[in-house]
């Protein structure tokens, strides 16, 4: 029995322990899957704005293509939320949160 | 149209309709970017989307912050791309346009701002197969598509 109580517990816990902002936490930045934005473009886009190497840029790119979402970014939460504007004025979908 | 990668941008050369109807829709993107649009207007939350997704009060700073810089952002470098298309020389019923990197990428840009207006007031999906020819709106917007997806290539080409 103890083995269906436990987990819950650390569940609990766990959510608790998420919802207090940790200060220690990196923020990062998630670009998410659309049927608009091609392909190509998006690799583009992270060549441009963070200057990775073409090869980094398309693994990105399909992780957001065929996973839906790619984190591209990590650092303060100041500098995600300059990244995500970027993205944005590029036309991506991209959010910051801090990491789980 | 045709697009070739140069040593300082690329080259486009068009014929002038083509010119003419890539000028007018810019010019309606343009018109959408300065009406109003309702907030829960798919083409508003999809040209401006949420910076926060669990954060309502961090998204509500964000938007704040954001919004109408990026839409005068957008507003600024389209009249650019109707204003080059404008000035651009033409002869014997061909528009040739030369831009560097810098134009390059605005007009990737604006391009782009036009093809998330019109693919999502259509409601484009990853898998619309065959598109319907009468269907004027779809058919602008696979011509923006290979427009578009041209001169990624190009501009990729001319680093």
């Amino acid at each position: 029995m103890s083995g269906t109580v436990a987990p819950e517990r650390e569940a609990t816990e766990e959510v608790v322990a998420r919802s207090v902002a940790d200060p220690d936490r990196p923020w990062i930045t998630i670009v998410w899957n659309d049927p608009i934005n091609l392909m190509s473009y998006v690799t583009h886009v992270f060549m441009t704005v963070f200057g990775y190497p073409k090869a980094k840029a398309e693994k990105l790119m399909l992780d957001v293509h065929e996973r839906g979402r790619a984190v591209v970014s990590s650092g303060p939460r100041e500098r995600m939320e300059l990244d995500v504007t970027t993205l944005h004025g590029y036309g991506l979908w991209a959010t910051l949160q801090q990491q789980d | 149209m045709k697009i070739t990668p140069e040593p300082y941008g690329v080259r486009l050369r068009m014929p002038v309709l083509e010119a003419d109807a890539l000028s007018t829709v810019i010019d309606d993107v343009i018109g959408l970017l300065r009406g109003d649009l309702e907030p829960d207007d798919p083409v508003r939350q999809r040209l401006y989307p949420a910076g926060y997704r669990d954060d309502a009060g961090a998204e509500e700073a964000f938007r704040e912050l954001t919004e109408s810089s990026l839409r005068e952002e957008r507003v600024a470098r389209a009249e650019e791309c109707v204003s080059d298309l404008a000035t651009a020389r033409s002869r014997r019923g061909t528009l040739e346009m030369v831009l560097e990197h810098d134009g390059a990428q605005r007009w990737l840009q604006v391009l782009n701002d036009a093809r998330l207006a019109i693919g999502t007031r259509i409601g484009v999906t990853e898998d619309d197969g065959e598109p319907d020819p009468e269907d004027r709106p779809r058919m602008a917007y696979l011509w923006l598509t290979a427009v578009q997806d041209a001169l990624v290539h190009a501009v990729m080409a001319s680093r």
